[in-house]
């Protein structure tokens, strides 16, 4: 019996919480001893994605929103094959060891790589930056008691990045980072196959692979770097971006920011969508102890454990308290 | 199989070999002299038995298997085996698409013909593997090894270029193993003409240039005590 190893482990934790079908399909490449080995992870499956000829992502449709009108709004992802996920654990992890450029901002909480004995995920589990982001908001609120926090969203993010653009700042990374040649190879490789798969002749960044993460944080590496001494304070997550600071502040941060992004192709939600918002930070601080209380470690089995006790809730006269009020009350609902 | 399996570790990089080659995607997979088809026919069948045995994935592997050999009657002999194994290996994902050539090592001619049918078979393969095995009889034994050198070194250079190897399995006898035997001999084109191409392994010396390993296994009407 070979021990699985880290790489293998990593990404069955990160596409478990991805997509069921992505997650099964690892489960079956699992299945097969050989496969286990972090030997197998760096050596077979990249000469394998190295090696293919036609890329293969199954598309599936994520909830995503419930629209004005109430009708349902899917997301469409992208997912790869066990073995890309396997290669993609080995190439991230041979990113995450080579520090340099594939270290985020400060500012940033996303898709922070994992490393050393870390088998939770290919990226550290999102919660530990949400968590992060929220501290560092609520801190920045409460120097800044009469200012503001402004809400920002970038549209379409991940399908708005060429792929042009992404094997840019990859070979770029890649070089300041000294990545050795095959790594490098295997990610111009994916992002290839992405732009070979994106469709309408349309070669656009993947929603889906993990591999894309870290590309839309390396795409946002020198906005992020430049918003540092912006004059409002700057947060990012993935696409949302958090501004704290008083309206000349923010008025002269976003003087900043919408340039930055507009070289890049980026653009920003406008001011009057649902997905750009504006509070004080007094306001905001009413909700600073959101993530209290729940310190328990994240994992699949506390994510199952909360599941069974939401369950067991509905059904008893108290309710969840979250998707229904107690039983008492559902009569005149 | 023993060089597939290698189950003491001493065969050197060539499980590795086959393992990587036959993971999955396209494979060229040449085999002179083929003879029976013995050699292919135990590399992919211990592959697709290690993959219903859930030691190895079953990825899609395409192989464009082609076999030189002199004999017909070798050849009839292949031309059955493989297609009766055939069902049994794309059960496992293995997708075979086998074609015979005649070759003759002591021919130029022969040669560059089944070199050229060789490129053209795989021409849409992502990797190369050539192999040879079981031929010590013919070259060093029948003293052929000289007149078939050209046309050895022809084969050789086929197998030259990124993704493309070439492993030589001969069974443990002096004529293959002992200093001046064959694989000496290939240690020596290694050191001389095949220098610009390949590499010999630090490990290996002149005198004992090659891995060796070796399994026991009982006769069947012997008994084993």
């Amino acid at each position: 019996m070979i021990r699985a190893g880290t790489l293998s482990v990593r990404a069955i934790n990160q596409y478990r919480r991805r997509d069921v079908l992505a997650y099964l399909g690892l489960r079956y490449y699992l299945a097969n001893s050989a496969a286990r080995s972090d030997r197998w992870a760096t050596e077979i499956a990249p000469s394998l994605v190295l090696r293919r000829t036609k890329p293969a992502y199954l598309t599936v449709q994520h909830f995503k929103d419930v629209d004005a009108l109430g009708a349902v709004v899917h997301r469409e992802l992208f997912l790869p094959g066990p073995n890309e996920a396997l290669a993609e654990a080995a190439l991230l992890g041979v990113c995450s060891a080579a520090g340099k450029k594939f270290v985020p901002a400060d500012s940033v909480y996303s898709y922070r790589l994992a490393n050393g004995r870390d088998v939770s995920g290919i990226y550290q589990h999102y919660m530990y930056g949400l968590r992060e982001r929220h501290a560092a908001i609520a801190q920045a609120c409460r120097h800044s008691p009469d200012h503001k926090v402004v809400f920002l969203d970038l549209r379409r993010f991940y399908p708005s990045i060429s792929i042009r653009r992404a094997e840019s700042v990859w070979s770029r990374a890649c070089k300041e980072s000294s990545m050795p040649t095959q790594w490098v190879d295997l990610g111009a490789k994916l992002l290839h196959d992405q732009g070979a798969f994106a469709a309408n002749g349309n070669r656009h960044l993947l929603t889906g692979p993990m591999f894309s993460h870290l590309i839309g944080n390396l795409m946002l590496q020198n906005i992020d770097e430049s918003m540092a001494t912006a004059p409002a304070r700057y947060f990012r997550y993935v696409d949302d971006i958090t501004l704290v600071g008083s309206d000349a502040e923010i008025t002269g941060s976003l003087k900043k920011l919408r340039p930055l992004l507009e070289d890049v192709e980026l653009d920003l939600h406008d001011q009057d969508s649902p997905k750009s918002m504006t509070v004080s930070t007094k306001d905001w601080l009413r909700g600073e102890q959101d993530f209290e209380g729940d310190h328990r470690r994240v994992s699949w089995m506390t994510f199952i454990g909360d599941l069974k006790e939401t369950a067991r809730r509905c059904r008893t006269k108290s309710g969840c308290g979250a998707c229904c009020r107690p039983a008492q009350s559902r009569a005149r609902w | 199989m023993l060089a597939v399996l290698d189950p003491k570790s001493e065969g050197g990089k060539a499980s590795d070999t086959f393992i990587k080659s036959m993971a999955g995607c396209t494979l060229a997979l040449t085999d002179a002299p083929c003879g029976a088809g013995a050699a292919a026919l135990a590399f992919l069948s211990t592959i697709a038995e290690l993959r219903a045995s859930e030691v190895l994935p079953r990825y899609p592997l395409e192989v464009k298997f082609i076999g030189g050999e002199l004999s017909i009657h070798a050849v009839n002999h292949a031309k059955k085996l493989f297609s009766d194994i055939q069902s049994e290996l794309e059960v496992q994902a293995i997708f075979l698409d086998a074609k015979f050539k005649e070759w003759n090592v002591l021919d130029k001619l022969s040669t560059s013909d089944f070199v050229k049918e060789s490129a053209l078979h795989g021409a849409s393969c992502s990797s190369k593997l050539l192999v040879i095995a079981n031929f010590s009889g013919f070259l060093v034994k029948e003293s052929k090894l000289k007149e078939a050198q050209p046309q050895l070194d022809e084969l050789l250079r086929y197998a030259t270029g990124e993704q493309s190897l070439a492993i030589w399995i001969e069974p443990d006898m002096n004529r293959s193993a002992a200093n001046g035997g064959l694989f000496s001999w290939l240690y020596q084109r290694f050191e001389t003409v095949w220098r610009l191409f390949a590499k010999i392994d630090p490990v290996a010396t002149c005198s004992d240039p090659v891995f060796r390993t070796s399994a026991k296994f009982s006769l069947p009407l012997k008994p084993t005590d």
